[in-house]
C-alpha cells in the first residue's frame, strides 16, 4: 500500500467512519433511527446524530409518497426493524410533517457525556413531539414593576387620545 | 591491548612473507603490486611494497561494517538553559486556553456554554419525559405496541380539547410544570 501523505491527512473528507466499516455503519444507523421513530427523541453522541438526520429526513420523504408506493414500503420495513414502527410512520409521522419540505428534525448539544471519554453528546427529535420542549417558551411576566408602569403608560395614552377626539 | 594489536599486525606481515616466498619458490608468482616490480627468481623480500598494502586497510584505527550505526545516533549536545526551558514550556499553544462562551442560563441560573442547553433544565426535563415514557409503557402493556395516533400529554385539571380529538390521551397526575407551555 501506498503510505501518501493524503492517506494521513483527511482534511476536506466529509463521510464519517462509524462502527466497522459501510455495512455496520448503516447497521448502527439503523438501529438509532428505529429507536428515533419509536421514542420521537433520543440522546446520542453528536456525530451519530448528525448522520441519522439525513437518514430520517430522507425516510419521511420516502412515507410522504403514502405505505400503497412500493419503493416507499420496501425503504420503511429496511429501516425500520422493528415492524410495529411501519403504520407510525406511514399514519403518524408523514401527515404531522405533510405542510413542510424540510426540516423535520432538530438537533440540539448537550453537555460532554459524563465517562471518561467525555463526548460530545446530542439530542435527536421530530419536530412536533408530545414530550416537553428542550427550549422553553418565554413567557412575558405582567406583574413586574416595568410591565406595570408600561401598562399605566399605555392606558393613560389611550384616555389622552380619547379626550382630544371627543 | 596496543602489545597485542601489533602482534598480529606483525603475525599477519610474516604470513604474507611465508606465502610470497613459497609462490616464489613453486614458480606460481603474481603480480599483486603495481608495475615496478620486475618478475625474478629472486627471493628478496619485497618489503617496501608489501607494507604499502598492508597498512592501507589498517590507517583508520576501527573495524568496518556494522558498528557504523552507533556513532551517528542523535542526542543533545549542551544542557537547555532554564530560559530555553521556559520558553517552551510558557509558549502560547501550551497555556490554557480562555473560554468567552460561558454564561448563567436564564432559567435556573446554572452555567453553561452558549451554543450547549443548560445540563439542569435539561435534567428536569428528562425527569419528566421518563415518567412519561413510564405511564405510556403501561398503556401499551407489552413490547412492539406502538400505536399508529398521535399522543399528547394532559396534566391535572385539562380537558382534551378539538385537536386533541383522536389522538391517544396520557393523563400525568401532576399540576403542569411552568415550563411546559401551553
Amino acid at each position: 500500500m501506498r503510505l501518501t501523505l493524503q492517506m494521513l491527512i483527511s482534511h476536506g473528507r466529509m463521510a464519517r467512519r462509524i462502527g466497522l466499516g459501510p455495512e455496520s455503519r448503516i447497521n448502527i444507523l439503523r438501529n438509532i433511527l428505529t429507536g428515533l421513530v419509536r421514542y420521537e427523541r433520543i440522546e446520542t453522541t453528536l456525530g451519530r446524530a448528525d448522520e441519522v438526520r439525513f437518514y430520517a429526513e430522507k425516510l419521511i420523504d420516502y412515507a410522504k409518497k403514502g405505505d400503497t408506493d412500493e419503493k416507499a414500503m420496501k425503504m420503511a420495513s429496511f429501516w425500520l426493524t422493528e415492524k410495529d414502527l411501519v403504520p407510525k410512520l406511514f399514519k403518524v409521522l408523514a401527515p404531522r410533517f405533510e405542510t413542510q419540505t424540510n426540516g423535520y428534525t432538530q438537533i440540539s448539544r448537550l453537555p460532554n457525556r459524563e465517562n471518561l471519554d467525555r463526548a460530545k453528546m446530542a439530542v435527536l427529535e421530530y419536530k412536533g413531539n408530545p414530550f416537553p420542549p428542550l427550549y422553553p417558551v418565554k413567557k412575558e411576566n405582567e406583574l413586574t414593576l416595568i410591565n406595570q408602569l408600561l401598562k399605566g403608560y399605555r392606558e393613560d395614552m389611550a384616555q389622552q387620545l380619547d379626550t382630544k377626539a371627543s | 591491548m596496543m602489545n597485542l594489536a601489533s602482534m598480529l599486525q606483525r603475525l599477519r606481515t610474516s604470513l604474507f612473507h611465508i606465502e610470497s616466498r613459497l609462490l616464489q619458490v613453486t614458480g606460481f608468482e603474481r603480480q599483486l603490486v603495481p608495475a615496478f616490480a620486475v618478475n625474478g627468481s629472486s627471493i628478496l623480500p619485497q618489503l617496501d611494497n608489501e607494507k604499502e598494502f598492508e597498512e592501507q586497510p589498517e590507517g583508520p584505527d576501527q573495524p568496518p561494517g556494522f558498528l557504523d550505526g552507533i556513532l551517528w545516533m542523535a542526542a543533545p549536545k549542551k544542557r537547555r538553559s532554564i530560559e530555553i526551558n521556559r520558553t517552551r514550556r510558557r509558549s502560547e499553544s501550551k497555556l490554557l486556553k480562555l473560554k468567552t462562551n460561558i454564561e448563567p442560563c436564564p432559567e435556573c441560573g446554572h452555567l453553561k456554554q452558549k451554543h450547549i442547553l443548560c445540563g439542569f433544565c435539561y435534567a428536569k426535563v428528562c425527569k419528566e419525559t421518563a415518567s412519561i415514557r413510564n405511564q405510556i409503557k403501561e398503556m401499551e402493556g407489552g413490547p412492539f405496541g406502538a400505536p399508529a395516533v398521535e399522543t399528547v400529554v394532559l396534566y391535572e385539571g385539562e380537558t382534551p380539547s378539538a385537536q386533541d380529538k383522536d389522538k391517544r390521551i396520557i393523563e400525568r397526575p401532576r399540576k403542569r410544570p411552568a415550563w411546559f407551555g401551553v
